[in-house]
């Protein structure tokens, strides 16, 4: 065996060459025991590295999307963002609410979390690499990933908080809406392979299922980013509405399970998309398993550019998309690929042509029986604008982004600013205390002396920048300009004293002067100021 | 070996699927009793899988646990002061004595069967079989309960109908 076959068939080598290794030291069956652990251990380990690039893929991608530059601070381009994210989770207090039902708080983010990765032993990552290959694979995934929504409505019980309850009420309803078109558009792919199982579905794809099955991808995908809780759909967690979703109530590492199994089922639908629509393990040139990754990769690309792209969608509409949309057209699905397997069981590739024409002729016909909210109707359907927003956003990506990055770079300020620093000259001020008197909040302290030959003099002259709202009007009272206002705003102290500036400090003027203040200084006097 | 595998196997499936079944009678917290019932249709689905039955299983547990269970608890939430249990009512003893005669019959039935041993190794592929079983000899009983389900559901919806 050359060592390219090696490296090709690199996961199932080093499961057969642990196995005969534990085979030769331990009986078969805490042989399998061990293997079947070890299994489990690889999944999760393979699951939270995952999440962890995908943490700094999300935030940065996203970031991109909207043409900032997202967290680039920790680490070299931000690399080690994840890391501090989870180190920050973990040294977070863990606040349990004082009535709620500790026993079913405590168990909601297991339960939330477990069937996610159950999921995954299914998962092939190439042919043989896979903890399990079950005969109902496919349905199996199904089966164990409902399970979620249980552990939902135990967060938002047991946080016994009546926003958790009607987020975890509202999310559960919108899964089991959506559980009904995700199950019906994987049946056209398992009426194709003829099998429920994941390796016998990749072995079925000659072509990527994806050609044959245009509708049953588009919609399996839609349904997938309900069951996701992703945006658009991440109604759940619609902080405008529901405060913050069924997991308000968590903190610390709980909330940091509900997160990670967000993320380990996001990855689980890019990769069972790669399973079952884009042909799995295959492709030329590349070992397997990067195939796979690759196109799972993929996948979690496009769920992060309609996250980034799509705006949330109300309730009602999320409800009535569910039931009016996806599953009139998934079961329509299932009757085309059923009449297309009786007539041509081999399934020819024009077929692939036709379905894909049939799928957008659909999509666009059936979105026209929808009204918009004034009862009007769009002319081709409500795809183009979608699809507008997604061009858009992937132009954005190859954008310079617009960040300012704040201690190294300066936004530039409007010239009229009335910033966080005050001048005061002492020749021009004839201490005439109108700047105190105008000020409304008495933020100027200003004594005064007469001496001998009646002359006015300033004593003392100490102004509160804590209290001072910028408000202008005592520059605008000092006939004699005396007073200036700068344009520097990053005045920051860790006293409040330091914020009070005495006589010297003023004397020493600002650094740039602001327009607000100039326009008097060019002013005639006795004219009201003008623009410069 | 694997016959103390499957013993080990169902006799902890066993305990779990009695103990969350008797949690689910003797609970007063309604919410917990509905978690618990979840936890038996899992069981039951574990005993599936320990007869081969892994289409059984899956199906246990997308329909029961998962269907139904969250169906029971959108019930519970629905339902005003549940948290407290059902309220002592006059119907008390008579509803001892109803169970109390059910489970009697239920034992007697049980202990006078004769349960049937199949000699047949287990099916490799469940799901084609059960598919042939379903649309070639019992495709009559199968239609009828889709029927009968259909007909469930369009009651559902017109009697929570607003009119």
């Amino acid at each position: 065996m050359s060592f390219w076959d090696y490296v090709v068939n690199l996961f199932p080598n080093l499961g057969s060459l642990i196995w005969g290794w534990l085979l030769s030291i331990v009986p078969w069956w805490a042989a399998y025991l061990i293997m079947g652990l070890v299994g489990i251990i690889v999944i999760l380990l393979f699951v939270i590295g995952v999440v962890i690039v995908l943490i700094w893929v999300e935030r940065r991608g996203v970031g991109r999307f909207q043409i900032r530059l997202g967290p680039n601070r920790a680490g070299p381009e931000g690399i080690f963002q994840p890391f501090a994210d989870v180190i920050k989770l973990f040294l977070k207090e863990d606040v349990v609410p004082a009535l709620s039902d500790k026993w079913i708080h405590w168990l909601a983010p297991v339960v939330v979390f477990v069937p996610t990765l159950l999921a995954f032993a299914v998962i092939p990552l190439q042919d043989g690499a896979l903890l399990a290959d079950l005969n109902i694979g496919i349905l199996y995934i199904v089966a164990v990933t409902t399970l979620t929504g249980i552990g939902i409505f135990m967060a938002g019980w047991g946080s016994n908080n009546k926003y958790s309850l009607l987020a975890s009420m509202r999310a559960v309803a919108q899964m089991v809406s959506y559980e009904v078109p995700l199950v019906l558009s994987l049946i056209g792919v398992v009426m194709i392979a003829g099998s429920l199982s994941m390796v016998s579905i990749v072995h079925a794809q000659g072509l990527p299922f994806i050609l044959f099955q245009p509708l049953g991808c588009l919609i399996y995908f839609i349904s997938a980013t309900a069951e996701l809780n992703r945006s658009p759909m991440d109604l759940l967690e619609a902080e405008s509405e529901i405060v913050a979703g069924y997991n308000m109530e968590y903190s610390s590492m709980k909330w940091g399970l509900f997160f990670l199994g967000e993320f380990a089922a996001a990855i689980l639908v890019s990769a069972i998309i790669a399973t079952l629509f884009l042909g799995g393990w295959q492709g030329p040139w590349l070992p397997p398993y990067l195939w796979f990754i690759v196109k799972t990769f993929i996948v979690y690309f496009v769920l992060l550019w309609m996250r980034s792209t799509l705006p949330r969608l109300r309730v009602d509409q999320l409800m009535g998309f569910a039931w009016k949309f996806l599953f009139p057209l998934s079961l329509i699905n299932i009757f085309i690929i059923g009449i297309e397997l009786i007539l041509w069981p081999s399934l020819p590739w024009p077929l692939s042509l036709v379905n894909i024409g049939l799928a957008v002729g659909l999509v666009i016909g059936w979105s026209r029986l929808f009204k918009l909210g004034a009862g009007e109707y769009r002319e081709w359907g409500y795809g183009l604008g979608i699809a507008k927003g997604m061009a858009l956003t992937f132009i954005h990506l190859f954008r310079k982004p617009i960040t300012v990055q704040y201690p190294e770079q300066k936004l530039v300020m409007p010239s009229r600013l009335r910033g966080y620093e005050f001048g005061w000259d002492q020749q021009r001020c004839t201490a005439c205390q109108l700047c105190a008197n105008a000020c409304p909040h008495g933020v100027i302290d200003m004594t005064i002396a007469i001496d001998e030959k009646r002359k006015r003099r300033v004593e003392k002259l100490e102004m509160d920048l804590g209290r001072c709202m910028f408000c202008g009007l005592c520059i605008e009272a000092c006939n004699r300009q005396a007073l200036t206002m700068g344009m520097d705003y990053e005045t920051a102290t860790y006293r409040r004293g330091d914020l009070i500036m005495d006589m010297s400090k003023l004397s020493r003027g600002v650094s740039q002067p602001s327009a607000y203040a100039r326009v008097k200084k060019a002013a005639e006097p006795g004219k009201e100021g003008e623009e410069e | 070996m694997t016959d103390l595998g499957f013993a080990i196997a169902f006799w902890i499936l066993a305990v779990v699927c009695v103990g969350s079944a008797l949690a689910i009678v003797l609970l007063r917290n309604v919410f917990r009793a509905a978690l618990f019932m979840v936890l038996c249709f899992v069981a039951i689905a574990g005993v599936f899988v320990t007869l081969n039955a892994d289409f059984l299983a899956a199906v246990q547990i997308l329909i029961y646990a998962g269907a139904i269970g969250i169906l029971l608890i959108f019930g519970i939430m629905l339902t005003r002061n549940s948290e407290r249990g059902s309220p002592s009512g006059r119907l008390r003893i008579p509803a001892l004595v109803a169970t109390g005669l059910l489970l009697v019959t239920f034992v007697y039935i049980a202990l006078n069967t004769t349960w049937p041993l199949s000699s047949q190794p287990p099916l490799e592929q469940t799901t084609a079989g059960i598919a042939e079983a379903l649309f070639n000899r019992y495709v009559l009983p199968f239609e009828v309960a889709s029927v009968l389900l259909l007909a469930a559901i369009i009651g559902a919806i017109a009697l929570v109908r607003e009119r």
